[in-house]
């Protein structure tokens, strides 16, 4: 359904004033329709730029965006505007994802006036009670500005908004991270039940392993802005060895943290500064590789 | 003297001394509400809540999103929103907050009570270079020149990894990544060596490797002697640092028990409920939901209607009891 090859992305002052260095390189990535991408990673490593880029919110400097097989940087605008409603985003910040100026409920309602024929006759006034209830708020706190919001109440506001037209690819950027965990449940599940029901892919970014294992239909793992690992059941049997160091049962306590003063050599994998299984081949990138269920990107795997 | 709630039970068992009869108390709150008057309804987004936090330990909120605990937070402070009624009071180190000028709220806050605020994309400042925003509650003191406090950023930036540190102080908040943002904020927290960190949600939107570098620059500021109030939902995260956990919902202090025993038992059935939802333990909600905020809740247990105890008694809302040690539970179950 949705499908990105080869993407690249340079910010343009160059990556803090190192034009050599890419927020996101070279990533291959395609999710279909009903299905969930969890991605993990570190911070900083390029999954909510993937996520734009796959959005087209951000433009890639290099590589293809494709949507049901069509490149949508051959779209032409009316086209691509026709697209919008289908692509939606829970972004990581709530506090700046809605027009602080309009009401809750007006943001959550946009899209229907925008796109009004996907009401199907439905009021407006039923439609927001019928979002606002699915995320669990109250019509009262519809009527209210974001910021006479709690956090995690915003944050389901702008998942009310990003279901409102049953969207056909939808980003959720760490939908639940301001939610205490009885609520994160019921969001997770509405989402995995509101997916099937309408068949949506879905890229879900996290930093919770247990959430990727069990919401995930396929895991990635970005490292430095590439895929290094990606298949089904990579999180139960890593194979890449930073897959392996993050899901190693470790409390916060036992300093798991990356050294500090990690310096990327240039041309080597990214991982080899901290590898523990690191050879001289290790000095050259490795490409991305398929072992038939997963994909990898080590020497060492093989 | 007595210890960690006041006003408990205006008369019956839960009176009770210091059990160190050393701790002082930083932080008292007493019968605080802070309620929004709207148009339609009147949202009591703090309702009663009585706490006190004891010198150098570290207290964790958690509780339901909504229930109030940044109001609460914000409260602590003396930041409220214009049109909130306020009512209760709250002294830090004796002075009734409530009853300070502008200015002297002002010397109070950021430099000895420190705010690490929940939202990081509106908290900074768009347009001015995050290192400086970061070393701002450094500026204010006494004693730090321009180069001392841009040294002190650069330490800050390695601490939690916000690297290149030099390259990354010189840089705009937008051009930075989530987690990045979020530990920007702890570091400016941090920073000034207050006698009070108050943090709402610190680790969100943070990997397990750098929530690793939070929680160690918590633990040494700790050790500094710095009192932690920690608000948050990552409770693996109150776990590995919290003396005490503060439970709340909608607008009251459900539960206040010392970690291990919330862990091991909690008493509160919303809390219960609580550690039964994490994903481990299976995603399980707590079924129902808190109706709103709008006086629904003028009597009985706020979590009556999805208690799976409630009895007759729950109609009457049930004070503050204590049930083991120090602990405290508002539930007639241990009446
Ligand atoms: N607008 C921008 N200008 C310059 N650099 C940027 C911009 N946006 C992101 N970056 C850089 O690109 C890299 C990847 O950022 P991104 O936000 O994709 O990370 P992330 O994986 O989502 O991290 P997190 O988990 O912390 O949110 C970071 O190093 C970031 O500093
Ligand atoms: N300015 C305001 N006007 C009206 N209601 C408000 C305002 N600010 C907060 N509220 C309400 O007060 C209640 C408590 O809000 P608060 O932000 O303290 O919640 P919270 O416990 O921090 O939740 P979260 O975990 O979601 O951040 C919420 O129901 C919220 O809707
Ligand atoms: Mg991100
Ligand atoms: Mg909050």
């Amino acid at each position: 359904m949705i499908e990105g090859r080869g993407l690249t992305k340079y910010f343009d002052a160059g990556f803090l004033g190192d034009p050599s260095a890419a927020a996101v390189d070279s990533v291959d990535i395609h999710i279909g329709p009903g299905e969930t991408l969890a991605l993990v990673g570190e911070s900083g490593c390029g999954k909510s730029t993937l996520g734009r880029m796959l959005l087209y919110l951000i433009h890639p400097t290099r590589g293809d965006v494709l949507f049901e097989g069509k490149n949508l940087a051959k779209m032409r605008g009316s086209e691509l505007r026709a697209l919008r409603w289908k692509f939606q985003i829970v972004s990581q910040h709530p506090d700046n994802a809605l027009n602080p100026r309009w009401t809750v409920a007006r943001s959550i309602l946009e899209p229907f006036r925008i796109h009004s024929k996907r009401l199907n006759g439905r009021g407006m006034n039923g439609e927001l009670e019928r979002l606002i209830d699915l995320v669990g708020l109250e019509p009262e706190q519809a009527a209210r500005y974001p910021h006479q919001l709690s956090g995690g109440e915003l944050q389901r506001a702008v998942i009310a908004r990003a279901i409102a037209l049953d969207p056909a690819f939808i980003v959720c950027d760490e939908p639940t991270s301001m939610l205490d965990v009885s609520i994160q449940a019921s969001i997770i599940r509405l989402l995995q039940e509101r997916q099937k029901a309408i068949g949506c892919a879905c890229l879900f970014i996290t930093h919770d392993i247990q959430l990727a294992r069990i919401l995930g239909d396929r895991v990635a793992v970005m490292l430095g802005g590439r895929i290094v690992e990606e298949g089904e059941k990579i999180l139960d049997h890593p194979l890449h060895p930073f897959t392996q160091r993050i899901v190693s049962p470790h409390g916060i306590s036992q300093g798991n943290g990356l050294p500090e003063d990690c310096k990327i050599i240039p041309g080597a994998c990214t991982y080899l500064p901290f590898c523990p299984r690191g050879t001289g081949r290790c000095h050259t990138l490795p490409e991305i590789q398929d072992y038939g269920d997963r994909r990898v990107s080590c020497h060492m795997v093989a | 003297m007595y210890y960690n709630i006041c006003n408990y039970h205006k008369t019956g068992p839960c009176r009770y001394r210091d059990r160190k009869g050393t701790m002082s108390i930083i932080i008292e709150v007493n019968q605080l509400s802070v309620h929004f008057p709207l148009s339609t309804a009147t949202v009591k987004a703090v309702d009663g809540v009585d706490l006190a936090v004891e010198e150098r330990e570290t207290l964790a909120i958690i509780g339901e999103s909504g229930s109030g605990k940044s109001v609460l937070g914000t409260a602590i402070l003396g930041l409220f929103p214009p049109t909130c009624t306020v009512s209760g009071t709250i002294t830090y180190e004796g002075k009734d907050l409530l009853c300070l000028s502008e200015e002297q709220l002002r010397s109070v806050r950021g430099l000895q009570i420190a705010w690490i605020p929940q939202n990081p994309a509106s908290a900074l400042n768009p347009s001015m270079r995050t290192g400086l925003q970061v070393g701002e509650p450094l500026s204010r003191q006494a004693g730090w020149t321009r180069e001392r406090i841009h040294e002190r950023v650069l330490e800050l930036f390695a601490k939690f990894r916000v690297l290149p540190p030099e390259e990354r102080s010189q840089a705009y908040p937008d051009s930075y990544s989530g987690g990045m943002l979020q530990r920007s904020l702890v570091a400016m927290g941090t920073s000034a060596s207050p006698k009070v960190i108050i943090a709402d949600e610190p680790t969100k939107g943070v990997d397990t490797l750098n929530k690793e570098s939070i929680a160690t620059a918590f633990r040494e500021v700790r050790n500094q002697g710095i009192t932690l109030v920690v608000i948050t939902h990552d409770l693996d995260f109150a776990r590995e640092l919290a003396d005490r956990v503060v439970v709340m919902y909608n607008g009251a202090v459900l539960e206040i028990s010392d970690k291990e025993r919330f862990f091991e038992r909690p008493l509160h059935p919303y809390s219960a409920g609580l550690l039964r939802s994490l994903p481990e333990n299976g995603l399980v909600p707590i079924p129902g939901r808190a109706t709103a905020r709008d006086g629904a809740f003028t009597s009985g247990c706020r979590f009556r209607s999805r208690c799976p105890g409630a009895g007759e008694r729950c109609a009457e809302e049930p004070p503050l009891i204590r049930a083991r040690h120090d602990d405290a539970v508002r539930c007639w179950n241990y009446d």
